[in-house]
């Protein structure tokens, strides 16, 4: 792309033909350009079929366009005659006034349509998205027993009026933020003026604009174009399809960044405590909101150590065990033929096959996995003694635990980790997990997103929202996260 | 950056920094005094470890006035000695510390390893650590402030037989002489608390310091806590089992009671001190570093000053591979010595210019 913008000339004839050359029109089938006479001088509108609602281009533009008499607009000057048009003709809202070339042809290019004038080097860009979309629906991933159940979907305008709908503010700002080089992908970033730290929007824009990648399509690569530490195994942003959800965001002072074609949100800054919370936790009393996170802990923490301290007893601290136990697990592990920790890695890995196969198979196969290889696979593999039962169970409770971190990205997060404890407890016992522990959790306090340390306000303390692990009563609950700009 | 006042954010690097402090003061108290303080006055090893606690408190208030003095001046040629003499001290208490934790580990909980296999998990572990600088550390050791004492206090009560109170008699041990000795060879536990006497990463310019009292009472907590540890070894071995433990991880060992599943609070008593060791290991690490690159600001690129503090740290921990922890309890009072030098040396430092001056 050149560094000089291309901006629009007088000439009609000339600006259609660089329209058509970019668009690669008549071979490219989609451009629309159609020219009429709009009064004293003639006009064309271009836009890409199927993209706007054919009807509205219709009767909002050219309708009355072209039932303007003869003489009307003679004297208006040819550089002002877009504006008379719209004055006195158009009735879309919204719309802009843009010169420049690549900017028209983005914006028609996402369904908006543009109107251009003999001698008038100006051209009016208005939204007349008229494309199917999907209907707002019940969330997939993050569903609730008590709390709303709308989702956003893939239209970006649709999700803007979902999260307006919820919080009526007038501080509450959009800004608009096209991502990608060649593909570009827009996004849009809002937060409550006075309540967010403008800075960290600032930041996210700032990121967004100079990414250099060909294009962004999702929000996960919208994501990984914010965070700031690319490397970790914890994710820095917090994502939902809840517009409940991204409104409290917004109340804390986060800010949220939506992007087109995609059905999440991504919240930021955001700490480790974030991915741990569901709406289910708020909407609740705070006493089952609190039993509900404890459990949810319990489940993360014995989805990433069970595994591995399971070997760590096996092969270094028998003693722990009680007699029986260990003579039971011993009878049982002396007819399995390969060693404990491949016996480990095969059950994890089998697992984590039929979690990714039951994803991706269709429909009511996928139902028909779980059952088919948690009960006769897993069975038939304890017959024939290639693995011992206790494994098996702790594997299962070890993916159950899992399901319970309501994050799917930190649940990757946590399978690799976990994977790392597994061999540190087959390698090293008690003390090389503590060791990974402790240099992990060293790692953790380390990060940030957007400059706000991911492990706080546990540590470093900052006073702020008592919100982290305990779901404290809303009475108790009078400060907003330890970010925004005013806590109170 | 997030909207938060900038005294927050120091108060809670000091915070975490001070921290570090304690639990490395604490473990350095324990690991010393089973060491050398158990072997001079057997049961009354506590006892001679309350001077240390008073030098440390005396450390922490000398840290805060010198950190008063000196903060934003880099330039002083006496700072740069004063710095230097940290980086060694900070570097034996590291390379003590960690060495603790390698061979009570291999003593305790990887009895089959060799030591040698468990001193070089060890020291990656601790790389691991360092390279995140020593903010991360801090921040971990500010975390675990309340769940590391509570866990050593309550596996260590689980561990208590009922007729715990032999173990305090005779009140002074050997002796009043052998305790006088105790008191004087374990004045070198308190060198962690010197990491006080550098700013936080995050603070290294001029800023609002906390007051005394903000270093002092977490340093008394943390000394404290390894001072009951002791404590807590009379009441679980009596005079007489305490004579006759040659190996410095047994001596270690808090465990009297005959409560089934005591293997559990075995092992999570000993996983709670491993972890008070490995921490006060790795923040002393990063202060070394910290107080190298501060002496020569031509180590800190490309990180020259972590490298070199490693490469000294690596082969003192090679050498405890072939000789045993026993030297290094020995010679664990000669840190007094530097200790006392940094204290007058921070004594002697001109005070901070006035501001336009």
């Amino acid at each position: 792309m050149n560094d000089d913008p291309i901006l629009l000339c007088p000439l009609l004839a000339r600006n259609i033909e660089i329209f058509k050359n970019r668009l690669g029109a008549p071979s490219n089938a989609d451009v629309i350009v159609r020219r009429f006479r709009s009064g004293a001088f003639e006009s064309a509108v271009l836009a890409i079929d199927g993209m706007v609602d054919a009807r509205r281009v219709d009767e909002n533009i050219l309708k009355p366009c072209m039932d303007l008499p003869e003489f009307a607009g003679e004297h208006v000057p040819p550089c002002e005659r877009t504006g008379f048009l719209m004055a006195h003709a158009v009735s879309i809202l919204p719309m802009k006034m843009k010169e420049n070339v690549d900017e028209i042809l983005a914006d028609v290019l996402s369904g908006q349509c543009a109107l251009l004038c003999e001698g008038s080097a100006v051209a009016s860009v208005m939204d007349t998205r008229g494309f199917d979309r999907r209907a707002v629906g019940r969330p997939e991933a993050e569903q609730v027993v008590l709390g709303p159940h709308e989702s956003f979907t893939e239209a970006l305008r649709t999700n803007i009026t979902l999260l307006r709908r919820i919080v009526q503010r007038e501080e509450l700002t959009t800004e608009f933020v096209t991502a990608g080089g060649r593909m570009k992908t827009r996004c849009a970033l809002l937060y409550l003026r006075g309540t967010a730290d403008e800075a960290m929007a600032a930041r996210i824009r700032d990121r967004l604009e100079a990414s250099g990648y060909d294009f962004a399509l999702t929000t996960g690569e919208v994501e990984q174009i914010i965070e700031e530490h690319p490397m970790a195994l914890v994710p820095q942003c917090v994502r939902t399809e809840r517009p409940d959800r991204a409104a409290s965001f917004l109340a804390e002072g986060q800010i949220v960044v939506l992007t087109d074609g995609s059905p999440e949100a991504l919240g930021a800054p955001a700490t480790l405590w974030h991915q741990l919370h569901t709406p289910d936790d708020t909407s609740m009393r705070w006493q089952y909101g609190t039993f509900l996170r404890v459990v949810r802990f319990l489940g993360a923490a014995i989805h990433l150590f069970l595994p591995g301290l399971y070997l760590a007893v096996l092969r270094f601290h028998p003693e722990l065990l009680s007699p029986i136990l260990l003579t039971s697990v011993y009878e049982t592990s002396s007819r399995v033929p390969i060693p404990v920790y491949l016996e480990a890695l095969l059950m994890t890995l089998a697992f984590d096959l039929i979690n990714e196969a039951g994803l991706r198979a269709p429909g009511a196969l996928g139902n028909a996995l779980g059952i088919v290889s948690g009960l006769i696979l897993g069975q038939s593999a304890v017959s024939a003694d290639i693995v011992s039962p206790l494994l098996l169970i702790v594997v299962a409770a070890s993916g159950l635990g899992g399901f319970c971190v309501p994050g799917y990205a930190l649940n990757v997060g946590l399978k690799i980790a976990q994977l790392l404890f597994l061999t540190a407890g087959a390698f090293g016992g008690f003390y090389l997990m503590a060791l990974l522990a402790l240099c992990m959790a060293c790692r953790l306090c380390t990060l940030h997103s957007l400059g706000a340390p991911l492990t706080a306000p546990l540590t470093p303390h900052r006073p702020g929202n008592p919100d982290i692990l305990l779901r404290f009563p809303l009475k108790f609950q009078k400060a907003r996260a330890f970010f925004a700009k005013h806590r109170s | 950056m997030p909207n938060t006042a900038l005294d927050v954010r120091v108060r809670a690097a000091f915070r975490a920094r001070a921290t570090a402090a304690a639990v490395a003061l604490g473990a350095q108290i324990f690991a010393t005094g089973t060491g050398l303080g158990v072997t001079l006055s057997l049961n009354a090893a506590y006892l001679g470890a309350m001077p240390c606690l008073l030098l440390g408190v005396i450390i922490a208030a000398a840290a805060r006035r010198h950190l008063a003095k000196s903060l934003g001046k880099d330039g002083a040629v006496r700072l740069g000695i004063l710095r230097a003499m940290l980086c060694l001290l900070l570097l034996s208490c590291s390379a003590l510390l960690l060495s603790a934790t390698a061979v009570f580990a291999s003593q305790v909980l990887l009895a089959q390893a060799k030591v040698f296999a468990v001193v070089v998990l060890t020291f990656a572990g601790a790389v691991i650590c360092a390279l995140s600088g020593g903010t991360g550390i801090a921040r971990l050791a500010f975390a675990m402030r309340f769940v590391l004492p509570l866990g050593l206090a309550v596996f260590t009560l689980q561990a208590l037989s009922p007729d715990f109170l032999a173990g305090l008699f005779p009140w002074l041990g050997t002796g009043a002489r052998p305790l006088a000795l105790c008191a004087l060879c374990l004045l070198g536990a308190s060198a962690p608390v010197a990491l006080l006497f550098l700013p936080p990463p995050e603070c290294a310019d001029a800023c609002a310091l906390p007051g005394a009292w903000f270093f002092i009472w977490r340093v008394l907590l943390g000394g404290a806590c390894g001072v009951l540890m002791l404590l807590a070894v009379s009441l679980c071995n009596t005079y007489e089992t305490l004579a006759g433990l040659r190996v410095w991880g047994e001596r270690m060992h808090i465990v009297s009671s005959s409560q089934p599943r005591e293997g559990i609070t075995h092992m999570l008593l000993a996983l709670a001190k491993l972890a008070a060791l490995f921490i006060g290991g790795v923040s002393t690490l990063c202060a070394a570093e910290q107080a190298a690159c501060c002496a020569l600001p031509v180590l800190h690129r490309g990180r020259v000053g972590l490298a070199l503090c490693l490469l000294v740290l690596g082969v003192v921990l090679w050498l405890l591979t072939r000789w045993g922890m026993d030297w290094a309890f020995r010679a664990a009072p000669v840190l007094a010595l530097p200790l006392c030098a940094v204290l007058l040396l921070s004594l002697w430092l001109p005070g901070r210019r006035a501001r336009g001056g």
